[in-house]
């Protein structure tokens, strides 16, 4: 539950004064500034001409002795250095490393930048070690012992929104040897420990073990919204040792659950609103490649923005049919339009921008479309060794040329 | 992790083979001087003189960034660093449970120690480069004015991207398994979050203004009888009879070599099944290096100790051709060192030691240095 503010900053106000320092060690107090002092925190960006709106914690009971006259800040800027530091655990307790962060001065305010944005709901201890330094020699004594305060941002109450959007194949009749997950969030999600929060059910409700690939390098796209999530290859793979030993994750005649828990949070630290459930049953393996020339295909009339269709006999990759099929004119160029997937990624609709004009044109796919048990066009998910010649030389695209009239 | 490991057979193969691969049209930039920007850090290699390259994922890219650190250490520290998440978390600022270490490396010039993290979970992490030295200090590596270039790899055919709709929404991303740097070549493993079709690519450094690279398919002959596709999880240049070959351990888990040179623009490389780890044991990082006038493989893996293996018996191996037995590990003669558990990563501190990244029990890490078996 961490809420990090975009920019946030701890402040040392030292207001000059010439009055007079108690301390027994001082001398010749002229050569000095006592600085009395107060601890601000404040987020950066409301208000203040540098951005900077301050609000105060206790300033009380201490002070820190600095500088002097006309302050060289670039000259003393070492010994500023260790005049502040913020610790995230009590440094008066264990040995703990200072977070990254500089001390930078001015004319009235000495402040503590943060080198990344603090977090809300951990508690911060800052050190503030008061010195003197000689006006000649910049020099620094040790005045008093150091003063901790503590700070912790509050957390900002934050209602759950996320929630899985879609998961894909869409559809509830699964093949045994399923490569794949696509799993759609609502809003970006948090990383890292994904496999705590995936779980697949078998119909006497029992888990099944490890049945995916957890990758430390979780697949997810830019924005942390879809998680692609495999299922363990070597369990799929005809004579290796797992899929020997543990066999397929799925069984053909059986049913299973793909259950989300709702806890996994999101990037704001949230948990979803709810957890999901996609209750599939398993059918035999596919291992047939998806052929182009087995698709059934709809061309538009000329002078309209009706849709190209094409339908599949079975489901293909949600994510490669957005990606892989173009529509080119006569000269090649890229047709601009829209893409929808829909009966459960059996049917793929392109409707373009501008009107269809009469003449030749045609549909580029590149050959790593894939069904969803990894057949691509190129070729099957795992091949006889025989065979496999006269694969590796297949073409990257294909084309299924049509005519507008 | 793993180039300090064959700097010496870099030397003996020299400038050969990949030389040709200047096509494969990925764009990259010459040595320019400025702030990075990480978007994400994810595996790091070091190269020759200091060099550190790094996977930024989410921009596509892989950097090449002139750390400067080049003074030449002959023995590393001694590690022994218990909560290394939660020291690298106190000094970013933040809780433990924020922090996310993707790479630790050891610079093999310096002997210093690298770290590739992500502090935070969501889309908004922040990605920083941290040293560690052998007392546990944490240090931020400034990349406010650094030297560097950068290789992009494609995500989407960039070229044909359109607007309106098409692809706009392009969610794919490559992540970057490993990489290793070996002959003036950097070689990237990756994985795809769409198509299963995996690839290694071999980009040549110095990256060239037009970089090169050449995207090299990877099968694995399954027992004689069938070959699929198979994603590299780690792998790592070994000197086989006198020539590099990869080692490469596939997501799902055979370990397999194939020489250097087969990596050739456009190639399909078929790799000899030289071991196959068990079920519910997933590869995670590699190493070679040579004591007593032998070379190894040190491999680990999730579900056992670090699996040692002499570089004799893989130039001898046949390979896997018959269904292998009901066992945990089948293959090559390999040994279990059964103490070294829980490596997450790993990597040569000098040539006596090995640094390693381990999880104990509860999930907190602790960064070590071990002396090589």
């Amino acid at each position: 539950m961490r809420q990090t503010f975009r920019l946030f900053c701890c402040i040392l106000f030292l207001c000059p004064c010439l009055s007079t320092l108690t301390g027994n060690e001082i001398e010749d107090t002229e050569e000095y500034f006592r600085l009395d002092y107060s601890i601000a925190a404040m987020p950066v960006g409301e208000g203040h001409p540098d951005g900077i709106l301050p609000f105060f914690h206790s300033a009380d009971n201490g002070f820190v002795n600095v500088i002097l006259r006309d302050p060289d800040f670039e000259q003393i800027s070492d010994l500023l250095q260790s005049c502040v530091r913020v610790y995230t655990r009590d440094p008066r307790v264990e040995e703990v490393q200072p977070v990254f962060g500089e001390v930078v001065a001015s004319e009235s305010s000495l402040m503590f930048i943060p080198r990344f944005p603090l977090s809300s709901g951990v508690e911060y201890y800052i050190e503030c070690a008061p010195f003197i330094a000689s006006a000649e020699t910049w020099r620094s004594k040790t005045y008093t012992e150091n003063f901790y305060y503590t700070l912790q941002l509050p957390e900002e109450n934050l209602e759950p929104t996320a929630t899985v959007s879609a998961v894909y194949p869409s559809r509830s009749e699964l093949p045994e040897n399923l490569l794949k997950f696509y799993i759609h969030f609502s809003h970006p999600m948090s990383v890292g420990k994904v496999y705590d929060y995936i779980h697949l059910i078998d119909e006497e409700g029992k888990e099944v073990e490890l049945p995916f690939l957890e990758l430390g390098e979780e697949l997810w796209d830019y924005d942390s919204q879809r998680l692609t999530l495999l299922f363990d290859p070597g369990r799929i793979k005809t004579g290796l040792v797992p899929n020997i030993q543990e066999g397929l994750a799925l069984h053909a005649g059986r049913s299973y659950t793909l259950k989300i828990d709702g806890d996994w949070e999101d990037a704001q630290g949230q948990p979803m609103i709810d957890g999901f459930e996609k209750v599939f049953g398993v059918t035999t393996g596919d291992t047939v490649s998806p052929n182009p020339y087995n698709w059934k295909k709809t061309w538009p009339s000329a002078g309209t923005k009706e849709p190209i269709v094409l339908t599949f006999p079975e489901s293909l990759d949600e994510a490669l049919l957005q990606r892989v099929l173009i529509v080119q004119n006569k000269y090649t160029q890229i047709m601009n339009g829209t893409v929808k997937v829909s009966d459960h990624e059996t049917r793929w609709e392109f409707t373009p921008s501008v009107n269809w004009q009469p003449g030749k044109y045609r549909l580029e796919i590149e050959t790593i479309l894939e069904d969803v048990a990894g057949n691509s066009i190129a070729r099957p998910f795992e091949l006889e060794k025989t065979e496999s010649e006269n694969y590796r030389a297949g073409p990257e695209v294909v084309h299924l040329n049509f005519e507008i009239q | 992790m793993k180039i300090i490991t064959i700097r010496s057979i870099c030397v003996m193969v020299a400038s050969l083979m990949l030389a040709s691969l200047s096509q494969a049209a990925h764009h990259g930039n010459a040595s320019k001087k400025g702030s990075v920007e990480l978007s994400s850090s994810g595996s790091l290699a070091f190269g020759p003189e200091g060099v550190l390259f790094l996977a930024d994922q989410k921009n596509a890219r892989i950097l090449a960034i002139k750390t400067g650190d080049t003074k030449v250490a002959n023995r590393g520290g001694t590690y022994k660093i218990n909560d290394i998440d939660a020291k690298v978390a106190a000094a970013l600022g933040t809780s433990p449970d924020q922090i996310l270490i993707s790479d630790v490396v050891v610079n093999p010039t310096s002997r210093n120690v690298y770290m590739s993290v992500s502090r935070g979970k969501g889309a908004d992490a922040q990605a920083v480069i941290l040293t560690v030295n052998a007392k546990g200090k944490i240090d931020l590596f400034d990349l406010s004015n650094v030297s560097y270039s950068e290789a992009i790899i494609p995500n989407a055919p960039e070229d044909k991207i359109t607007g309106e709709g098409r692809r706009a929404s392009n969610k794919r991303m490559s992540v970057v398994t490993d990489m290793s740097y070996v002959n003036e070549q950097l070689v990237v493993a990756g994985l795809s979050n769409e198509e299963f079709a995996s690839t290694l690519r071999a980009i040549p450094y110095p990256f060239k203004k037009v970089n090169a690279g050449a995207s090299i398919e990877i099968y694995h002959g399954n027992h004689g009888k069938y070959e699929t596709h198979s994603p590299v999880r780690t792998f790592v240049p070994f000197d086989i009879g006198g020539d590099v070959h990869v080692v490469a351990a596939y997501t799902c888990t055979p370990l397999v070599t194939f020489p250097l040179s087969d990596l050739k623009p456009k190639a399909h490389v078929m790799g000899k099944t030289i071991a196959e780890l068990g079920n519910r044991n997933r590869p995670l990082d590699m190493v070679v290096y040579s004591k007593a006038g032998s070379n190894y493989l040190l491999m680990a893996n999730s579900a056992r100790g670090i699996m040692k293996v002499e570089a004799m018996s893989l130039d001898s191996f046949d390979g896997i051709v018959a269904k292998v037995p009901n066992q945990e590990i089948a293959g090559v003669p390999y040994k279990t060192i059964e103490d070294w558990t829980g490596i997450m990563q790993l990597d040569l501190l000098d040539p006596e030691n090995a640094l390693v990244l381990q999880q104990k029990e509860g999930g907190s890490m602790n960064l070590m240095s071990i002396g090589l078996p």
